[in-house]
């Protein structure tokens, strides 16, 4: 197990060279961050030599990205110029954010969607089967900014006007105790899980269908165990392994920025940082978070075959 | 060397199942479903034919609505802007942002362009960018697949470690990179797009041709003095074919979230042009007003992504011979 885990780690560590790589160049060749500066340069010329300096402009486009690594590697990610402070700094300031509204979605979400999908598969063909069936495929195929939008607006606006009160805070966060967070957390949290729901709920129901139709599930009911036993400890045991692969992912992809949701509740979390950060050509800022995403895309992969692993002893890792 | 007789629990249900699932003769050739269902019944609970019949009826229903559904939606856009007295770049401020009338089926907008005409047409661009970027990305995933799992050894490794690269490697970054270098018309969209979303089918292809080359069936014909050319086409595709089709179905479904999203964003199909999610975008400021102006586009991708699913899971099914009525 550990070899495989080390193994794994040592093959994505050029991966992740070659991206970052990729992805300097291409920013690079792209934008120009003298553009300010033609029209006025004789000058303005102590600024356009600070520019050259701070961006090494006059290395090679193709070298540039070794000067980053060199940085990189001994823990200086850079400046950021759209927000103003160290790259380091942004990342711990937002992960944190993100994390914020990407954990309790994720819990809530997960939680509900496991219920959904053993109601489902115990009341098969029932009209609550049917109902919350029709809500996933519904789910699956809102885009999240429709669903932000509407959710934004229903509990932000409609029901304010409703009853005379501000129930919900639609953006920003702004509260200091765990009360006022947890009121902002809400909705952008709520938006994010509805949309975990939908994927998951649907394939929770599959799994546990094909789990609760299999010999050992008759073999359990045949020795005398309880039903609530057979289905709670043994076909949800088994239905959850591929399950843990579907939430390790949606989880690598919560912590790394939810870019619509954060937008639209105006969150400042990494997604947010991340469009802005696209928008102004914040170079050091876009390697940073393109370098923590990967980070977490790699390590919840990882994370979700051992604990395949781990969970189903049939499956063997080398 | 062995057949695989049973799916794997679980995991792409559906999709990696009729992968695992070998077949060397055309679908017509297969029993038809009824009998197969007569014949799985021996070794299953029992189940009566009228719910047969039903769960059968059920799903087909939803395939069918699916596919009319889109075909209506396609000519809503196609047709109707013909019967109206507006083009879609046409502005008329004196009647700007007018509730839904007879005259504005939508209303209008703040510089009172008629917001009916301008939904057909966004709509119109994003079906044509999500068909173009379903058919890219699944010719270019499938050739990608199964050249990968054809020859195996060094040449599976570089394909799956580019598959990795473009899991890693933020969406966000490529599509506005290639933006600024290539300009962002509906045709640069759907390439950027398609070479971000081949990686599904190509792990598919790769997987279901990985298991085929080694069969007894290819060995034969090779043996009996087929060429390269005719056992591809002969033996090997009928079994990612159907796989083929439903991942074309709700890749498009992606695509066009995807765009819309993209566009929502204000990094996806820029003006003049509108695309569903732009029109979104455009009404947002003003959805404590009207939220129904939001709502138009919005639902339109829904109900588009709605019953382009319903059709790639009936095809899953229709086109899956050992697929038992569920769902």
């Amino acid at each position: 197990m550990l070899a495989y885990t080390i193994r794994r780690l040592l093959l994505t560590i050029p991966l992740l060279f070659i991206a970052l790589y990729l992805v300097h160049v291409g920013v690079s060749a792209t934008t120009d961050p003298l553009a300010p500066f033609y029209l006025c340069l004789p000058r303005c010329q102590d600024g356009y030599d600070q520019i050259v300096e701070a961006y090494n402009l006059d290395v090679s486009i193709w070298v540039r990205p070794f000067i980053w690594f060199g940085n990189a590697l001994q823990g200086d990610l850079g400046y950021s110029t759209s927000i103003g402070a160290p790259v380091t700094e942004v990342l711990a300031d937002r992960a944190w954010n993100t994390a914020l509204i990407a954990v309790p979605a994720f819990l809530i979400g997960s939680t509900v969607a496991v219920l959904l999908s053993v109601y489902s598969a115990r009341h098969q063909y029932s009209f609550g089967d049917y109902f919350f069936t029709g809500l996933s495929f519904l789910g699956l195929a809102m885009p999240a900014f429709v669903l932000a939008l509407v959710i934004q607006n229903i509990f932000g606006v409609q029901l304010e006007n409703w009853f005379g009160i501000k129930p919900f805070n639609t953006g920003r966060k702004t509260g200091e105790t765990p009360l006022e967070v947890a009121r902002d957390v809400f909705l952008p949290a709520m938006s994010l899980a509805i949309l975990g729901i939908a994927a998951e709920s649907r394939f929770g129901r599959a799994t546990m269908l094909e789990n609760l139709e299999q010999d050992y599930i008759r073999t359990a009911r045949a020795k005398g165990v309880r039903e609530r036993r057979v289905v709670w400890r043994h076909a949800l045991r088994n239905a959850l392994i591929p399950l843990v692969t579907l939430w390790a992912l949606s989880l690598s992809a919560l912590l790394g920025g939810a870019v619509v949701t954060e937008t639209i509740f105006s969150w400042p979390g990494l997604g947010t940082a991340f469009l802005r950060a696209l928008g102004d050509v914040d170079l050091d800022l876009i390697l940073g978070i393109t370098l923590f995403t990967a980070l977490i895309t790699i390590l919840f992969n990882l994370l979700a075959d051992i604990m395949y692993g781990v969970l189903d002893p049939r499956i063997r890792l080398d | 060397m062995d057949q695989p007789t049973d799916r794997p629990t679980g995991v792409e249900h559906g999709i990696a199942g009729s992968g695992g699932e070998v077949r060397s003769f055309a679908y017509s050739d297969v029993l038809t479903s009824d009998e197969a269902v007569a014949l799985e019944g021996l070794s299953e609970k029992p189940k009566s034919f009228g719910r047969l019949a039903w769960e059968r009826f059920l799903r087909h229903r939803l395939a069918l609505i699916g596919a009319i559904g889109l075909v209506l939606i396609a000519l809503l856009f196609i047709v109707a802007p013909w019967f109206s007295d507006y083009a879609f770049d046409e502005r008329n401020v004196r009647d700007r942002l007018l509730g839904p009338s007879w005259d504005h089926w939508f209303g209008t907008d703040e510089i009172g362009r008629d917001l009916f005409v301008r939904t057909a047409q966004g709509g119109r661009y994003s079906l044509r960018i999500g068909l173009t970027v379903a058919v890219l990305a699944t010719v270019f995933g499938a050739l990608m697949g199964a050249i990968a799992g054809y020859f195996g050894g060094w040449i599976d490794n570089v394909v799956s470690q580019l598959v990795n690269l473009i899991l890693v490697v933020p969406a966000l970054i490529v599509l506005s990179v290639w933006a600024l270098k290539f300009g962002s018309s509906a045709n640069q969209l759907s390439i950027v797009l398609a070479a971000l979303l081949w990686t599904r089918i190509a792990r598919v292809v790769r997987g279901v041709v990985f298991q085929i080359k080694e069969q007894e069936f290819v060995m034969a014909a090779r043996a009996a003095g087929a060429s390269h050319g005719r056992i591809i086409v002969r033996h090997v595709m009928p079994n990612f074919v159907g796989v083929i089709a439903v991942e074309i179905t709700l890749l498009l479904g992606t695509a066009i979230v995807l765009e819309s999203t993209l566009s929502f964003l204000g990094l996806g199909v820029k003006p003049p042009n509108a695309s569903l999610g732009t029109l979104v975008a455009d009404a947002k400021g003003s959805i404590d007003n009207d939220p129904i102006r939001v709502l138009t586009p919005g639902f339109f991708i829904v109900l588009i992504v709605l019953f382009v699913n319903f059709l790639g899971d009936g095809l899953r099914d229709a086109l899956d011979p050992k697929s038992k009525a569920e769902h």
